[in-house]
């Protein structure tokens, strides 16, 4: 069972690239569980054909003793038998999401949600790592695979920067490792080279480029995975060809974070220059 | 001198303050009818309640949140709703003071939005503080909540009066009852707030619902505002709800507690001044006795190194009253306090020419550290301080909150000219019981000439 991680900056469509490469995985006769890890529970709409009904944490709201709570009740199957479950979370403005995506792993650990017919665990996680609690899936073994969605917009690059560093200590700590950067593509300048040379100064790899196409759009107002709305566009057979390259990936290296410096240099000798 | 913090050192290794909730708790105790109520996890608010039971060996009933995993994540408004209308049903208090707690404060409930959406019966009131237990020491938390429910229940005032509104410190009943009774010589009207007589020396009702006669009345701290004047003890415990009462116009003054000679005379100047009165002949007896006293007994006393472990505000008071009686305070250290403190203990090592060494973030590894290099005569300090007492032979006088080891020992005032020569009695006797024990039964003495 390998478990992944799926970290990037908010709004880069980690979502999307996930369900479609998760969907590229199971058409292969992979068996997979998808966990959401955002209070939104917005990560799993595409497999499920709409929002998943119940989350983790919904079924924990009032319960005094989370026990009780039955696997099946969270458990949610979608396409290509794709087994899906969202953690769940408060409601904006209070509590503590971190906090939540802690309890929602442990809850799904003790319900064995985990078991060994699995081929992959992966868990989308919320954009912008704000505290310990969404660090939870790359903690105390759990995934040891992780996979940075960008663009070669600044600010994305320089989220995936910041969500290097934290994965750096992880790393060094445990067993966590990074497979690479996969971009998803803004349709701005220089971007193919940005993005693997940042990659490369990370000390790993552009693993695939992702083009913008809006055959995504049209996939997701009808709630579903790019590989079931058009299988034979060329936006599915970039997801299968996601799919081939994470399935066969064996680069997975400790990221080595760049200053904020050669960050900004790197836009200005590519971009400016270039 | 200040001490260097240890850089190298990442642990606090047996820590000289408590938490700001239990501060809370003590403070909320000194209302009448009022139930404090921690807005947190269970076994929290049961620490803190322990610690002020232990001291006056009695129950004392305070309620919780019972915040769980879910209320960690969902946050803990439901919970306190709902916890909040059962007290008002279960025990019928006038006022509950919730005070928060490490778990609320991380998760960021808003209590300022939640406290106006409580179901509060008719006539009853709901307070709340804001003390998360990782900044501060249990005076932050008195400190906080004192300053909450004041700023939450004064009015403005018509027409002021000649009436004086103190503000104590962390003390024990038998010392706001000193300060009362020094005030009743001056002043025909005086409020004590927080007021803790007639609560933690009188016995817990059996009637869940009973509350004991003591604690300041609610109508009293309403009124605050028409008090003509006011006085806080204690920079870290009372100086907030002073700024309370100054912003209300109310003629305030911020000083230490009344423990020393010198302290004491200063309030009752400050309290003769301020009402026109003589000091009365009685008071003047008391204080003749003590300063006779201190004159006694100067021979034993004077040039003895003490070091001093308690809450900053009691610190500075003992500091500087066993420096006027020639004692050498020579290490004083408290858990946690402003920098004011530093500077304050600095000033009173100057004025007395003592070659001294304070430290406001204090362990007792810091405390141990400093006997294993230097000897002192005496220890005053919590009863936590007596395993050092016994690895270093050095008599220890139990001071401030809390004493847990020897019952009743809340009942002996240390404020005020009394207050001076229990202390005297107190510092001499467990200086003495260690010289007795160290002698062979043959060399014993009965009775020093003098």
């Amino acid at each position: 069972m390998r478990q992944i991680a799926i970290y990037g900056k908010g709004g880069i469509g980690k979502s999307t690239t996930v369900q479609n490469l998760a969907a590229a995985l199971a058409m292969k006769g992979r068996q997979l569980l998808l966990i959401g890890c955002d209070p939104k529970a917005d990560c799993t709409r595409l497999i499920l054909g709409g929002k998943a009904k119940n989350t983790v944490l919904d079924e924990m709201r009032g319960m005094q003793d989370p026990a009780k709570i039955k696997l099946k009740d969270i458990l949610h199957e979608g396409i290509f038998g794709i087994q899906c479950v969202e953690a769940g979370g408060p409601e904006p403005g209070v509590g503590c999401a971190g906090r939540g995506i802690i309890t929602a792993i442990n809850l799904l650990e003790k319900m064995g949600a985990y078991h060994d017919k699995l081929d992959y665990v992966f868990y989308d996680v919320l954009g912008d790592v704000v505290c310990g609690g969404f660090a939870m899936p790359i903690r105390e073994g759990k995934a040891k695979e992780i996979y940075i969605v960008a663009s070669g917009e600044m600010m994305s690059l320089y989220a995936a920067n910041n969500i290097a560093k934290g994965i750096e200590k992880f790393a060094v700590s445990g067993g966590v490792r990074v497979g690479g950067i996969i971009c998803n593509s803004r349709n701005v300048d220089e971007e193919y080279e940005l993005v693997d040379t940042f990659a490369r100064e990370l000390g790993t790899q552009m693993i695939a480029f992702i083009p913008r196409d809006n055959v995504v759009q049209y996939a997701e107002i009808d709630r579903q995975t790019v590989i079931t709305f058009e299988p034979d566009s060329a936006q599915a057979e970039n997801y299968r060809q996601l799919a081939e390259k994470v399935e066969n990936n064996r680069n997975f290296t400790i990221p080595t974070p760049l200053e904020n410096d050669r960050l900004e240099e790197l836009f200005h000798s590519i971009i400016v220059k270039g | 001198m200040n001490e260097e913090s240890e850089a190298t050192r990442s642990l606090q290794i047996d820590a000289l303050n408590m938490c700001p909730p239990v501060g809370a708790m003590y403070a909320a105790f000194g209302v009448h009818g009022c139930l404090p109520h921690s807005h947190g996890a269970s076994g929290c608010c049961r620490f803190q309640r322990m610690e002020i039971s232990k001291h006056f060996q009695k129950i004392i009933r305070v309620t919780s949140s019972m915040l769980y995993e879910s209320a960690a994540v969902f946050g803990g408004e439901e919970n306190l709703q709902n916890a909040v209308k059962n007290a008002f049903q279960a025990y019928d208090p006038e006022l509950i003071a919730i005070h928060t707690t490490c778990l609320s404060e991380t998760i960021g409930d808003d209590l300022n939005g939640i406290a106006t959406q409580l179901e509060v019966p008719d006539g009853k009131r709901v307070v709340w503080a804001s003390t998360p237990g990782y900044t501060g020491s249990q005076l932050s938390g008195y400190s906080a909540m004192t300053a909450a429910m004041l700023s939450q229940l004064i009015k403005p005032a018509g027409v002021r009066r000649k009436r004086i509104f103190l503000v104590p410190g962390l003390l024990n009943p038998v010392d706001i009852e000193e300060i009362s009774r020094y005030t009743a010589m001056f002043f025909s009207e005086h409020t004590i707030y927080p007021d803790v007589r007639g609560i933690f020396d009188c016995k817990t009702p059996r009637d869940q619902r009973e509350y004991l006669p003591g604690g300041t009345p609610l109508d009293e701290i309403e009124e605050a505002a028409v008090c003509s004047d006011a006085i806080a003890f204690g920079a870290e415990a009372a100086f907030a709800a002073a700024d309370v009462l100054a912003d209300f116009g109310v003629n305030t003054s911020k000083r230490m507690l009344p423990v020393g000679i010198e302290a004491t005379d200063k309030l009752i100047g400050d309290l003769c001044t301020r009402s026109g009165t003589p000091v009365p002949v009685e008071l003047k007896t008391e204080r003749a006795r003590t300063v006779d006293a201190v004159m006694n007994l100067h021979p034993r006393l004077y040039g003895k190194k003490a070091a001093i472990f308690c809450d900053a505000d009691l610190a500075v008071c003992l500091t500087a009253f066993l420096a006027e009686i020639g004692m050498k305070p020579v290490y004083v250290c408290t858990g946690y306090a402003e920098e004011a403190f530093e500077n304050e203990i600095n000033g009173i090592f100057k004025r007395y020419h003592i070659d001294g060494t304070v430290n406001r973030r204090a362990d007792r590894y810091n405390l141990e550290r400093y006997l294993e290099k230097n000897k002192v005569d005496l220890l005053l300090g919590g009863t936590r301080g007596k395993i050092l007492a016994r690895k270093f032979d050095t008599p220890l006088v139990r001071v401030g909150f809390p004493v847990i080891d020897r019952p009743l020992e809340y009942l002996t005032p240390i404020t005020g000219y009394r207050g001076c020569l229990h202390l005297l009695q107190k510092m001499l006797f467990a200086m003495q019981e260690n010289s007795e024990r160290n002698t062979r039964a043959q060399d014993l003495i009965f009775a020093e000439s003098f």
